[in-house]
């Protein structure tokens, strides 16, 4: 058993690490327990740790990093043959999605100046790397390189370089922790198809999270694109998540476009999409009942 | 005399944050050790570095892995104190014994620590855990056991031997 200590070199034995330990256990038992996960002062002591750490954590994925940056530099000639030959190929096709974007971008105006129709809102984004990979069996989280200094704000959506990435659920000074749509606690408003069925995303901890809240008479087939619905007024709506991977009537399944571990750096949403006024001015609801913001069903975007 | 900060604990500390971090790196395979190294670590030192300045290392770093990862405050210190505890009653069993039962060993005590993780889980209302997460972090810990366990149990015998 364990060693007994003395203070001071003194002959009066006072405690043993197992009794340190044991302490340690209570005290962190009872923070568990009575502690409500979502009070201010534990998100405030969250944050607090968290702006602490951020940095030390940084500091010891040195050695991480370095391991793999290292079996990236022996991964061989070949390889890197290989992955130039794919990144050509993807910079070609690129070429020519920018090339199609610019045309629609161009005709898209036209139209728009032609209904003298404004755009409701524009997107700006924030860049930001990804710092650490909070993952773990409990959460899938990614902390980046973003926070209150860059205008990131709770709730912003933020996309990877593949699709829709995550939701910022924490935000500190210079950093802020994004909850990945893979997370049990994720649940994401989105579209599917080019008929808009409307449902929403559960996370399964794994790159495959769930359709929920489907209309029963719904066609969904294998493949079909999945995009955010914008319902619930967090996020934008046509931010691409994903596609359809299995379309059993109890096994809707998407695969994300984006998968969880495959992010360098990530785009923050800066600007959210128009929520409804904040009361009606107007007497047109008055006199036709109940104001409606033409929105769908009201999205959970709520996170844990 | 009882050591309350010296070179090993230091040396303790930051790699029980490398380890910590290691599973951090994003983008990388070291991103699937999650929290295994640490729960190796620990069980080397209940055994073989028994001093009380040690168990404050993993509370504190508990608290910022809760801290960090969003898990409900307080769940990764105890269970990391929890893992400590049956690990320092097992000292007097354990630590003349070879590798293979070490080993052994490990997988029984960390077993049953991730077992008591998911009774803790499933009498909060407020925390969801993945199944397969767990059961690839206890058997990634598992795996990575006879890797770390040569080295770590020559380095804290060696200091064991020369501080008596």
């Amino acid at each position: 058993m364990a060693r007994s200590s003395q203070f001071g070199g003194g002959q009066r034995t006072v405690i043993s690490a197992a009794g340190v330990a044991g302490i340690c256990a209570g005290i962190a038992l009872i923070l568990l327990l009575i502690l409500p996960g979502d009070a201010p002062a534990v998100r405030n002591v969250q944050r607090a740790v968290a702006v602490i750490f951020t940095p030390i954590i940084e500091l010891a994925s040195l050695p991480g990093r370095a391991i793999d940056g290292a079996s990236d530099y022996f991964a061989g000639r070949a390889a890197l043959q290989a992955e130039n030959a794919t990144l050509k190929q993807e910079n070609e096709k690129l070429r020519l999605a920018t090339q199609f974007i610019s045309q629609q971008k161009f005709e898209n105006e036209q139209l728009r100046s032609l209904l003298e129709m404004e755009l409701a809102s524009e997107l700006a984004f924030q860049g930001a790397e990804v710092l650490a990979d909070l993952s773990s069996p409990f959460s899938k989280t990614v902390l980046v390189g973003a926070g209150v200094k860059d205008g990131v704000e709770m709730g912003q959506a933020v996309l990877a370089s593949e699709g829709f990435y995550g939701r910022i659920i924490a935000v500190g000074s210079q950093s802020s922790r994004v909850l990945l749509a893979s997370d049990l606690n994720s649940h994401i408003p989105v579209v599917v198809g080019n008929t808009h069925i409307r449902a929403i995303l559960t996370g399964a901890s794994d790159d495959d999270p769930i359709l929920h809240y489907v209309m029963q008479d719904a066609e969904i087939a294998v493949g079909d694109v999945v995009y955010t619905s914008g319902d619930g007024g967090q996020i934008p709506s046509g931010l691409l998540v994903g596609y359809v991977s299995a379309a059993e009537a109890d096994n809707l399944r998407v695969s994300l476009a984006q998968r969880n571990n495959a992010a360098d750096f990530v785009r923050i949403l800066r600007k959210s999409v128009p929520l409804a006024p904040e009361r009606d001015v107007g007497s047109v609801a008055d006199e036709d009942g109940p104001s409606s913001d033409g929105r769908g069903v009201s999205g959970d975007q709520s996170g844990p | 005399m009882v050591r309350y900060f010296d070179l090993t604990h230091v040396m303790i500390s930051v790699l029980f944050l490398t380890a910590l971090s290691l599973g951090k790196t994003p983008d990388s395979w070291l991103g699937s050790l999650d929290l295994s190294i640490p729960f190796i670590l620990l069980f080397f030192w209940a055994l073989f570095e028994e001093d009380i300045g040690l168990p404050y290392v993993p509370f504190v770093l508990g608290f910022a892995q809760d801290a960090l990862t969003g898990t409900p405050f307080g769940l990764w210190p105890a269970v990391f104190m929890i893992f400590y505890i049956l690990c320092l009653g097992q000292v007097t069993v354990l630590r003349t014994v070879g590798t293979g039962t070490l080993w052994l060993s490990f997988i029984l005590l960390s077993g049953v620590t991730y077992l008591g993780i998911m009774g803790l889980v499933a009498v909060m209302d407020d925390v969801d855990v993945s199944l397969s997460g767990m059961i690839w972090m206890v058997l990634t810990s598992w795996a990575a056991f006879p890797i770390l366990a040569i080295p770590l149990r020559h380095y804290l015998s060696e200091e064991e031997l020369g501080r008596f």
